[in-house]
């Protein structure tokens, strides 16, 4: 087997086809040998040979340049005579030995004629093809359409065709061996990124075991490098915190004006925002937590009475839905997903429209608000992290485009959907699909996207 | 640290857990084997888990960077007053059950008698942590407004009366009923038993 790992795929491919070549060569030339015992029932052979007797004769008494038109008369329907001045190479084809000596047998007179009675594997139903000697050396040429040909012609139809389609599944079974390491791959990097890397096992042609390892390596470095780029964002927005802390504590104790230090404050205030938001960024793509029963309504009026606790300028935030409506979820992803959808409404529109509710097939959270809404062809983008929208700039608000990432990542992880989409009446409708399996204890864990 | 802590004793420790050199949290366990000083946390990691870990192993607070003087000063006053208070009002307890529901104050959760989680404010965490601390007894609405007060982060200035609403449709059951009740012109009563633990 190791031996044979070492192949190359063309060495492969290579071997797949001399061997089918051979073994079709071997069973043709088998084939042809059987081709020998084919017979005609007696009878036919009788009138077939008496038949030829006649003609030979009346040809044998007919000038040259009669014998052309005295062959078309003499044929008919099953029986089709040509007659050539010249021998002609025989018509190519598998000779019936068999099938001669049964006319020989049922003629003797025939055996001057040297009669060759063939079939052609190509033009199988033309039925028996033959030609037999004139005294002057010229050849007569006969096809013969018995209903007894046929299947002579059926059977050797196929046993022509049989091998060949065996062979040529036989060459696809070992092609398809031999490519199988190559599917596995291309399954392999659809999930590149995406968990753990899983190397897969180096088999199959050399040249795929190379191209495995290749790939083995590639899935550590994106993987290493992905690992480092999570580790880097969460170092960032750990290590700032302390130095931040520092210039808090710090502050409080400086002499300096009123207004510096409100500034001062809300700039704070606003770094540690941002660096809040990229750790909930990067902790979604690591998080881990198990799933759990949550009173999602509970959650949901939580977050809405948070937030409008929080409004400086009297934003309405208002819940609608059940009291109580438990679903198996992370509760810290869900609570993001929620409170970034309601703090966008709170901060873009106005206001935030908060309602929960079980339907047959799930849960559905709705967010919606009054504000501009999102401009149609920005509506891919806003799902993107780092992305933020003129209008968002424009407000001067602070944060680094992660909101709406956030909450899509959250939403996938526990099986759901988000879509975004502008209310005809105006404002923003924000929908959360939760499936019906968020609602059963038992329910499968979802892979991470 | 240990030298300073014999030679002048402290009412409470701030204690970072990311330290140079050694674990906040080792160091923390050491401290707990020796004495029941209160301490409260501060981290960087901002994350639930390390708040969930920190109020686990038995911290009095958890304060996550950057803070301000302030907030500082109003967790240091809240534990070192709770530590005051507890001793006569909960004997130390950090889990509660009454009615069906769990409250637990190390990991700041309420859930259900089935388990699931249930979201509560900050302020109404600590309302309904007072509530379970003095059950069945009327404690007064000014009382109550002073308690909340002390929660200088929360920075809501809803009257006592939203937050118990608030706290009553949470808690209500399938009739709608809740184990709050009003006490006309005094203030507010947990009608239930509660179990310690």
């Amino acid at each position: 087997m190791s031996a044979l790992q070492q192949w190359g795929l063309s060495a492969r491919i290579f071997a797949t086809l001399a061997l089918v070549l051979m073994l079709d060569f071997a069973v043709n030339a088998y084939l042809f040998e059987q081709a020998n015992s084919f017979s005609i029932p007696a009878q036919e052979a009788k009138a077939l040979g008496g038949e030829l007797v006649v003609i030979e004769r009346q040809m044998n008494q007919t000038p040259s340049p009669q014998r052309a038109g005295l062959a078309k008369r003499l044929g008919h329907g099953a029986l089709q005579i040509d007659w050539l001045a010249q021998d002609q190479s025989p018509v190519s084809g598998i000779q019936l030995g068999n099938i001669e000596e049964q006319l020989l047998r049922a003629q003797p007179a025939l055996a001057e004629a040297r009669v060759q009675v063939l079939i052609s594997p190509l033009r199988v139903t033309d039925g028996l093809t033959g030609t037999m000697m004139l005294a002057d050396g010229s050849t007569l040429r006969f096809r013969s359409h018995t209903h007894s040909v046929w299947p002579l012609v059926i059977g050797h139809l196929i046993n022509f065709l049989l091998p060949t389609t065996a062979f040529a599944l036989l060459a696809w079974l070992l092609t398809y061996a031999a490519l199988r390491p190559l599917r596995k791959l291309v399954r392999a990097s659809l999930r590149v990124g995406t968990r753990r890397a899983q190397p897969i096992d180096v088999v199959g042609p050399a040249e795929v075991q190379l191209l495995i390892r290749a790939f083995n390596s590639m899935q550590l470095r994106i993987d290493a490098l992905l690992d480092a780029n999570t580790q880097t964002m969460l170092a960032i927005a750990h290590d700032l915190r302390t130095p931040l802390t520092r210039m808090r504590l710090r502050m409080d104790t400086m002499v300096i004006e009123d207004e510096d230090r409100q500034d001062l404050e809300s700039d704070m205030a606003e770094i540690r925002d941002l660096l809040a938001s990229l750790q909930s960024f990067v902790e979604l793509e690591s998080d881990e937590a198990r799933r759990e029963p949550v009173d999602l309504a509970a959650m949901a009026q939580t977050l809405v009475d948070s937030a409008e606790d929080a409004q400086e300028h009297g934003e309405r935030a208002s819940y609608h839905g059940p009291d109580r409506l438990v679903v198996y979820a992370r509760p810290l992803a869900l609570r993001r997903a929620i409170g970034n959808l309601v703090e966008n409404a709170l901060r873009y529109g106005g206001g935030a429209r908060l309602s929960v509710s079980g339907t047959p097939f799930g849960v559905t959270i709705t967010v919606e608000d009054d504000g501009p809404g999102i401009p149609p062809e920005s509506m891919d983008k806003v799902l993107q992290p780092f992305v933020r929208l003129d209008y968002a700039r424009a407000r001067n608000t602070s944060g680094m485009g992660l909101g709406l990432a956030i909450v899509e990542r959250a939403v996938q992880a526990e099986g759901g959907t988000l879509v975004l989409a502008n209310r005809p009446s105006g404002g923003l409708r924000a929908l959360i699909r939760l499936p019906q399996s968020c609602r059963e204890p038992l329910s499968a864990t979802f892979p991470y996207k | 640290m240990w030298v300073l802590l014999e030679g002048a004793p402290a009412d409470l420790i701030v204690l970072d857990i990311m330290l140079p050199g050694t674990s906040g949290i080792d160091l923390f366990r050491k401290l707990r084997r020796e004495s029941d000083i209160p301490v409260i946390f501060v981290s960087a990691r901002g994350s639930e888990e390390d708040r969930v870990l920190g109020l686990e192993l038995g911290a009095d607070d958890y304060l996550a960077k950057p803070f301000g003087t302030r907030e500082l000063l109003a967790r240091i006053g809240a534990v070192l007053r709770r530590g005051r208070s507890e001793s006569e009002d909960s004997g130390g307890a950090r889990e509660f059950r009454f009615d069906g529901w769990h409250l637990s104050l190390a990991r700041h959760e309420l859930r259900t008698r089935e388990g699931a989680l249930v979201d509560l404010t900050g302020a109404e965490f600590d309302l309904l942590a007072t509530f379970v601390c003095q059950p069945q007894r009327v404690i007064s609405r000014q009382r109550l407004i002073e308690l909340s007060r002390m929660r200088l982060s929360d920075s809501s200035d809803r009257s006592i009366d939203v937050l118990v609403s608030r706290l009553r449709r949470k808690l209500s059951d399938a009739h709608g009923q809740a184990p709050i009740v009003t006490v006309r012109g005094i203030g507010y009563m947990l009608t239930t038993a509660v179990d310690r633990a």
